[in-house]
């Protein structure tokens, strides 16, 4: 597969709020993930055009660019159209996540995320295995052997 | 305190702030979108904060008051001055919850019971909220009730809008699209079509002929649905109707594992409408993230089938995920909760300043270079000259660097002076609103920075000498009518830097402050003699209100106290290394400016010598030094005084002030150091002059701490011991 999954993916968190950012960089962090941050959807835009991201995580609810139009705008990029994206939101009705798959998102959570549902979903969506890291309370990433 | 806590406390705050700044501009107009936008969204990033942590009636106090935005927002609700003051109610109780927060890390035992108070009161405050409260269903939607169960899970236990839409049957010519409309309902929670009677038979069949009701349910307000429907209000009807809970609730279904729901959602996504283009993308993002799982669950013989799945149409694509995620073989467990990583401190810095310090560490790097090759020189036998001028070139370039490292560490802790103006607006309204007088304020200047210290200490200060100027600078309107000033008052907070730091100054188009009655006060207060009073310029005379205990207002007010204030302030301020100055105009109004240093960590000094020993004074104070001959100086029988600049200002001798033996020395004058004390002028007779100097003060410790009129010692560059005094506690 030429996919392979990278040994240490990087996260592109795009959220407004700076506690939810910095509770998102600190949970995958701990995790193994390489964590980069974002304040809006364009910002999120050219975060992920300049790093390539394996895997978003995007609030809905943004200035500037709000989650859905940034994930439909990311949709449209060649290099970006595959990568998984999460949506997260205060909004728990189901139209709000019918919407968030429709703009292209893979996963929906509702806030609060626990941080083994948001670590258990980064690692699916990123093709880490679940046991990776787990002895060495997540510090290391893993070896990327599988294929 | 976890980082992240510490984090949550300063968004919230600045949240609060936000907030507070967008309400004030939606009652000046609550035709201001853009505020009520502000507002819910600073609400709605607060409500996910508070969400992260265990803090259910801090995020329910503001998931309430979101709810009321919406309202306003959504034009069901109006804004009024009553939901304004319970919105502010809202955010002090944030604001005081956010306080304790930070030093206790849990709200108060009686916070359930008062967001549920601000809950219940702003529901109240919105009003119209009684039409559903009785739980009768309008006439006309009976249907809503017999509903089967499985069609109205969605809808269960919540209060929905009902429509009945049932289209004119040449509506179609009337270029309506029925089915577009209710398709367009938001919230759709459930949509049956119906025939209005039984079909003909298909021969007579007429298809331009619309045979079709609709009934939805949704859960959008009802005026977002009459504006939906505005086009065709004679076919459609709308009721609010509470849909009772499910009498069983459905089963709850086996949780799950996280990858086989994954997998699930993927097909359904795969399924989902939408553009050639869209599909297409999201079909990419599916593939992907689908095989991402499989490999994650070490399922990589099934990403191989997979594969060949993705080379086929949607259909084969779909099934094979959702087989895929149905597979028992795929269980998974929740990743184990990760360690929290370790509490680190944070500092909020601009990256920009960030950049500039790398930039000089980087210089610094480089100068630091050259020195090895001075020191091979020096081996060599270079003549001294050569090696000193070299030495003399690196020093040179070293110490230029590193004064702009010092500088640029100090930048690192500033921050502008708009968050203590931010509080200004809120308090300026809820002041002038209990007075009862007309107020405009203008700030001014908020990008002004400042140290975080002097930032602290110019806060209280800056709220005291605005209400203040409400209180007792600023007339009631049917004063200012009389004497033909507008009605309404203008209050100016405005700041800016200057060569000695930075400037805040607060002035009124009141009334002015009538010198006479400060005199009568100070006179009556015990302060002075009415000779000495009546010896005052008016100017003199205005500076008096800084003293303990005068006050210039005829009532004593529950605003702004009992005339400690003033003092308050001016304490505070020199406490700081800062002086207040007071100017004003009767009938036309009072200017106060507070002077204050940019930072406190670095003091600049005006150092000098009396006695063998050096003693500084912060620069902010001394408005001048000149020597002055022994003939000047008047003596009043113990008192001593000089003239300086055509006023008569006392003349005191640093070695008594300390408690020194008198200086011996043969001298034809005396070196004096005018000092600014709040205000007052004074000469202070020094030995000699001495360099300024740049110094990071210490705060005396232990014993000495409790000793009066030293603000703290430092080190100079030469290794000299410096005392430095507060003079005011001196004299």
């Amino acid at each position: 597969m030429t996919d392979r999954p990278n040994p240490q993916p990087r996260v592109l968190v795009v959220d407004d709020a700076v506690t939810v950012r910095a509770y998102t960089r600190q949970v995958l962090e701990a995790d193994g993930f390489l964590v980069d941050e974002a304040v809006n959807g364009i910002d999120g835009l050219e975060h992920a055009l300049a790093s390539a991201p394996d895997l978003l995580i995007v609030d809905i609810n943004m200035q500037k660019m709000d989650g859905y139009t940034m994930l439909r705008r990311l949709r449209q990029e060649q290099t970006l159209r595959d990568v998984p994206a999460i949506m997260i939101s205060t909004e728990s009705k189901d139209s709000d996540r019918e919407n968030a798959l429709l703009a292209g998102a893979n996963w929906y959570f509702v806030k609060p995320v626990r941080p083994a549902d948001l670590t258990g979903a980064a690692r699916l969506l990123t093709g880490r295995h679940q046991d990776d890291g787990r002895q060495d309370g997540g510090r290391q990433a893993g070896n990327g052997e599988r294929s | 305190m976890s980082a992240l806590f510490e984090q949550f406390v300063l968004e919230s705050r600045e949240l609060l702030e936000a907030a507070g700044a967008a309400l004030l501009r939606l009652e000046r107009d609550p035709t201001d979108t853009a505020a009520v936008n502000d507002l819910f969204r600073a609400l709605h990033t607060l409500k996910g904060a508070t969400a992260l942590f265990d803090l259910a009636p801090f995020t329910r106090m503001v998931h309430a008051g979101e709810d009321a935005l919406m309202a306003v927002r959504d034009g069901r609700a109006a804004m009024s001055g009553d939901l304004a003051d319970r919105l502010l109610e809202l955010l002090d109780t944030g604001a005081a919850w956010v306080d304790g927060l930070e030093h206790s890390q849990s709200l108060p035992d009686s916070a359930g019971a008062r967001a549920q108070a601000l809950e219940t009161g702003l529901r109240a405050a919105l009003g119209g909220a009684a039409e559903t409260a009785d739980g009768a269903t309008p006439a006309g939607f009976a249907w809503v009730h017999e509903l089967p169960e499985a069609e109205r899970v969605k809808a269960a236990g919540r209060t929905v809008t009902a429509i009945a839409y049932v289209p004119a049957e040449d509506c179609f010519f009337a270029g309506d699209d029925p089915l577009d409309l209710c398709r367009r309902i938001p919230d759709l929670l459930l949509l049956r079509i119906e025939a209005t009677g039984a079909w003909p038979p298909l021969a007579d069949l007429d298809p331009y002929r619309c045979a079709l009701r609709f009934r939805a349910l949704s859960g959008a307000p009802k005026d977002e649905l009459t504006r939906l429907f505005r086009g065709v209000p004679d076919q459609v009807s709308l009721a609010t109707v509470a849909i009772p809970a499910l009498a069983v609730p459905a089963p709850p279904a086996v949780p799950p594992s996280l990858a086989t729901a994954m997998l699930r959602e993927q097909a359904r996504i795969l399924g989902l409408p939408g553009s050639d283009e869209e599909t297409a993308a999201r079909r990419a993002a599916v593939l992907r993230a689908a095989r991402n799982i499989l490999a994650a669950e070490g399922r990589n013989a099934e990403g191989a089938a997979l594969d060949r799945a993705a080379e086929g149409p949607s259909d084969a694509l779909i099934r094979c995920i959702a087989s895929l995620a149905d597979d028992p073989a795929a269980v998974t467990q929740a990743t184990p909760v990760p360690p929290a990583a370790p509490a680190r401190r944070a500092l909020r810095v601009d990256a920009e300043r960030m950049d500039r310090l790398m930039a000089l560490v980087g210089e610094l790097v480089v100068a630091k270079g050259g020195l090895p090759y001075l020191a091979r020189e020096a081996q060599e036998g270079r003549s001294a000259d050569a090696l000193a001028q070299g030495i003399k070139e690196a020093h040179g370039r070293i110490d230029s660097i590193v004064g702009e490292l010092q500088d640029a560490v100090l930048r690192l802790r500033l921050l502008p002076l708009s968050r203590v103006f931010d509080p200004l607006p809120r308090m300026v309204r809820d002041t002038a609103r209990r007075l009862g007088k007309s107020v405009e304020l203008h700030l001014s200047g908020g990008e002004t920075e400042a140290d975080k210290d002097i930032l602290d200490i110019l806060g209280e200060p800056l709220l005291h000498l605005v209400r203040n100027g409400l209180d007792h600078g600023v007339e009631p309107p049917e004063r200012r009518r009389a004497a033909g000033k507008p009605e309404v008052a203008a209050l100016r907070v405005q700041a800016f830097q200057d060569s000695n730091g930075i400037v805040v100054e607060v002035s009124d188009d009141g009334a002015g402050i009538d010198a006479e009655a400060v005199r009568r006060k100070a006179v009556a207060k015990g302060a002075l003699t009415v000779e000495q009073a009546a010896a005052l310029s008016d100017a003199e005379a205005l500076r008096l209100i800084f003293l303990p205990g005068v006050s210039t207002s005829e009532t004593v007010s529950d605003l702004s106290g009992r005339g400690v204030g003033m003092d308050a302030v001016r304490g505070a301020v020199e406490q700081a290394g800062g002086r207040v100055e007071v100017a004003s105009t009767p009938g036309a109004g009072t200017r106060f400016r507070l002077v204050l240093p940019l930072t406190m960590m670095v003091t600049r000094l005006v150092t000098v010598e009396t006695a063998g020993a050096l003693y500084g004074f912060p620069v902010t104070l001394v408005t001048g030094m000149q020597r002055v001959p022994h003939g000047a100086i008047r003596r009043m029988k113990h008192a001593e005084s000089v003239v300086v600049q055509d006023a008569v200002v006392p003349l005191l001798r640093l070695r008594r002030l300390l408690n020194l033996p008198e200086d011996e020395r043969e001298r034809s004058g005396e070196a004096v150091l005018l000092v600014d004390l709040g205000g007052q002028p004074v000469a202070l007779v020094v030995d000699a002059f001495r360099e300024r100097a740049d110094v990071v003060l210490k705060p005396m410790t232990g014993l000495l701490a409790r000793l009066r009129g030293y603000a703290g010692t430092a080190v100079l560059g030469d290794g000299r011991l410096l005392l430095a005094l507060n003079l005011r506690e001196l004299v």
